[in-house]
């Protein structure tokens, strides 16, 4: 996989992030229920974003500066 | 031990650190504007996680977000998506901004802003903003810290040693009436609420009031 092609997927899902935790798409996660790890589901999905935001940007990173880009 | 002096211990183990790292940190830096401003551009990993860590842990992280969660509930889950959101586009353009001000030699917002497009009048409004606005923010950031500190030490930190910043008021007079007679968000809406139905049964009265109050 390019550099190029990680940079393009990590801006995609971030704008797709955005999209995830605003109106109107957040609105089909605002539940109080199912519990999500004991957290009520319009907690765990910006929780959930947060990792994945998170695992992108060190799948990024790697790209960026570690041994994947090499 | 009592539990307030133990969380006072804490405070004061975390002031140590974070002042030893800061003192290591600032040991090996050069007497110049970027020595003081900006550590030498020589940041480690720790100096800038700390330093990360104090631009987005504010106290609006200890005292506004946990506020206005328990004032509104979950309608401020929003503050956990935009608190990653709002850093992620820094991956990209931290780096960059860092590396012209190398280059150029600038430490600050208003010379970055001159430098890239030439104009003394603009570097004066970006400098004059920087004031009006970082002035009446690290202010806030000293009152907070203070009313944190007061709050987790039982009230027993002592005023001078709470910060002082009260140029700006951050609290409603309601919190502001809580703190003063030393009583929790939690405590004071408990005794509201017992109040509140104490009236409503006992003497028929209307409470709504003291709900919108609380809500």
């Amino acid at each position: 996989m390019t550099r190029r092609l990680v940079r393009r997927l990590a801006v995609g899902l971030f704008l797709v992030y955005v999209l995830a935790v605003t109106w109107p798409g957040a609105t089909l996660f605002r539940a109080p229920e199912p519990l999500v790890f004991g957290l009520p589901l319009s907690l765990a999905w910006p929780v959930a974003w947060i990792l994945i935001g998170w695992a992108t940007l060190m799948v990024l990173d790697y790209f960026e500066n570690g041994d994947g880009g090499e | 031990m009592d539990q307030w002096l133990v969380i006072s211990l804490m405070i004061v183990a975390y002031l140590g650190l974070t002042l030893w790292v800061g003192l290591r940190a600032g040991r090996g830096t050069s007497s110049t504007v970027d020595g003081f401003v900006a550590g030498d551009r020589n940041f480690g990993f720790l100096v800038m996680y700390f330093v990360t860590g104090a631009t987005v842990f504010s106290a609006f992280a200890f005292l506004g977000g946990p506020g206005w969660a328990y004032s509104r509930g979950a309608a401020a889950f929003y503050i956990l998506s935009y608190g990653v959101l709002g850093m992620a586009p820094w991956y990209v353009i931290g780096p960059k901004v860092a590396r012209i001000g190398r280059q150029q030699g600038q430490v600050t917002q208003a010379q970055f802003l001159t430098g890239r497009f030439r104009s003394r009048g603009l570097s004066l409004i970006i400098a004059l903003i920087s004031i009006a606005a970082l002035i009446p923010y690290i202010t806030l950031q000293m009152r907070g810290a203070g009313i944190v500190v007061e709050a987790v030490t039982d009230g027993r930190v002592p005023l001078w040693l709470r910060g002082k910043g009260y140029a700006v008021e951050v609290l409603s007079n309601s919190d502001d009436g809580r703190y003063r007679v030393r009583v929790g968000p939690v405590a004071a809406r408990d005794r509201s609420e017992g109040l509140a139905k104490r009236l409503e049964d006992d003497e028929g009265l209307p409470t709504w009031i003291l709900r919108v109050r609380e809500s």
